[in-house]
């Protein structure tokens, strides 16, 4: 397989020998070193036989010796074919054309994707990046990726790391966003620990600082848990940085109205495929979807070269699901616990916050409709330290 | 009357630097592929050639391929690769 390739790169000739001695004239071609392959003697007197052009010029003298006619019957091989093409004007324009389309078609950047985003907006770092320089269908070769990074990093403060990669007509922009730091309040700095939101205090540890909580206190944000003034021994007041820990209970709620008729969607089982082709901006769609009510898949192909080079070009699967609607008529007790598990989703708790109990209440509004509300109890750790600002100082009780 | 041929110094020393003997003394060695392909390491020359019946001059003698269909798929000056269905293998 390799050998008829490179055989075929190289260029060779189907030979017709006629002659009495075609053994001896191939002993003598063999031996002068000229490879030759596929001999074939069809009758007494003929043989074909392949052999490679510098081969064919140097059969001449074994030819004379032996008496052999040597017949080109065909030239074969790349060069001899495209010495056949070669007054093919059409042919050669158009080999060099799709060359310089594809390297130039392939120096752009056809497509960013970013990676990394936590809390900042893709539209923002995409936004920051073309004021940057760098946006879809800008030439590769101008683009400085180190002098790209640096520009980035100041321009878009969140970020702490940024990584660009070209591949081929695709880049990949990589990013890592800063952790804000939390305010630290120096420890030479006074303070109190007040608290971040309302709840039952259940367990307490003042380290520095004086407690104004006992178990069981209930608080509201913003109030004094550990305070920073401390009575000294000889009856006077000192301003210290407060420190310990507080936890309470903690409770989150969310309470929303539903009807009790619930209403869902099911399969037929009925699927229809629609195919979309999009070529850039231009989008030609083929074919519509038949059913009133349906449920929708979507999937995207784009069209590559050489695994790298994307084209803006792609077609759009479709999948529509035919569907029938049917409802159910709820109890309220299954009401509470279905609609409650939704509600549940949705309340946001802090993430170091402990959960002991999940509760689901109702109350019935009237025949079709019902209030749930969805109560999550935790224990979690509510100080949070507040400098003790100049002016209480004045105002207040020191010295 | 002359005894028994001796065997010959040549092979005598290859023997004992164990050489292999088809490069020491050039040998023909002879592979064959399922009756579809053989070839010879070795050969000296080609002394006939038809579709039936290849025969070739090795130092060992002649070797005749006999067959249906053969044809030389390559030949270099030293090995000779025989394409075709080979039938027997054997030496004159």
């Amino acid at each position: 397989m390799f050998f008829t390739l490179f055989h075929y790169i190289k260029g060779f000739l189907d030979l017709k020998l006629t002659g009495l001695y075609l053994e001896r004239f191939l002993n003598l071609c063999v031996k002068s070193g000229i490879y030759i392959w596929h001999v074939r003697k069809e009758s007494p007197k003929e043989a074909t036989a392949r052999v490679s052009i510098p081969g064919f010029f140097r059969m001449r003298e074994a030819s004379r010796k032996t008496g052999t006619r040597v017949r080109i019957l065909r030239k074969r091989g790349l060069p001899m074919f495209l010495h056949r093409h070669r007054r093919r004007k059409g042919f050669i324009i158009g080999f060099i054309l799709f060359a310089l389309i594809l390297t130039f078609l392939s120096s752009f950047v056809w497509s960013i994707e970013i990676d990394g985003t936590e809390k900042i907006d893709k539209n923002i770092i995409r936004n920051a990046l073309s004021s940057c320089g760098f946006r879809e269908g800008v030439i590769k070769y101008n683009i400085k990726v180190s002098e790209l990074k640096e520009d980035m990093l100041r321009t878009v403060p969140e970020l702490s790391w940024i990584w660009v990669e070209i591949k081929g007509t695709r880049a990949f922009v990589h990013v890592r966003e800063k952790t804000p730091a939390p305010p630290i309040v120096p420890l030479d700095r006074p303070c109190n620990i007040v608290a971040k939101t309302d709840g039952v205090i259940t367990d307490f540890v003042a380290s520095r600082g004086t407690p104004k909580i006992e178990k069981g206190t209930v608080v509201k944000k913003g109030s004094l848990l550990i305070s920073g003034t401390v009575e000294t021994k000889h009856g006077g007041t000192l301003l210290v940085h407060a420190e310990g820990s507080v936890k309470a209970k903690t409770w989150y709620t969310k309470t929303e109205s539903f009807p009790l008729l619930y209403k869902t969607e099911t399969q037929t089982g009925n699927e229809k495929n629609i195919y979309k082709v999009h070529i850039g901006n231009f989008t030609l769609p083929l074919g519509s979807v038949p059913y009133t009510s349906y449920r929708t898949e979507h999937e995207e192909k784009r069209l590559h070269l050489f695994g790298d080079v994307y084209l803006p070009i792609w077609y759009e699967k479709t999948s529509a699901y035919e569907t029938e609607s049917a409802s159910v008529l709820f109890t309220p007790e299954e009401a509470t616990s279905f609609y409650g598990e939704k509600l549940l989703k949705e309340i946001t708790i802090p993430p170091l916050a402990e959960i002991i109990n999940t509760e689901y209440t109702y109350i019935l509004n009237d025949n079709e409709t019902i209030s749930v509300t969805c109560t999550v109890s935790c224990i979690e750790e509510i100080g949070e330290i507040r400098e003790i600002l100049e002016e209480s100082k004045n105002d207040g009780e020191i010295f | 009357m002359r005894k028994q041929k001796r065997t010959p110094l040549r092979e005598k020393i290859a023997d004992a630097a164990e050489i292999p003997k088809e490069v020491a003394l050039s040998l023909p060695k002879i592979t064959v592929l399922a009756g579809k392909e053989a070839s010879v390491e070795n050969y000296k020359g080609i002394i006939s050639l038809d579709t039936t019946c290849i025969r070739l001059y090795t130092a060992a003698g002649i070797l005749c391929l006999s067959g249906e269909g053969l044809d030389i798929s390559a030949m270099t000056g030293e090995d000779i690769y025989i394409q075709g269905v080979i039938r027997k293998i054997e030496f004159e």
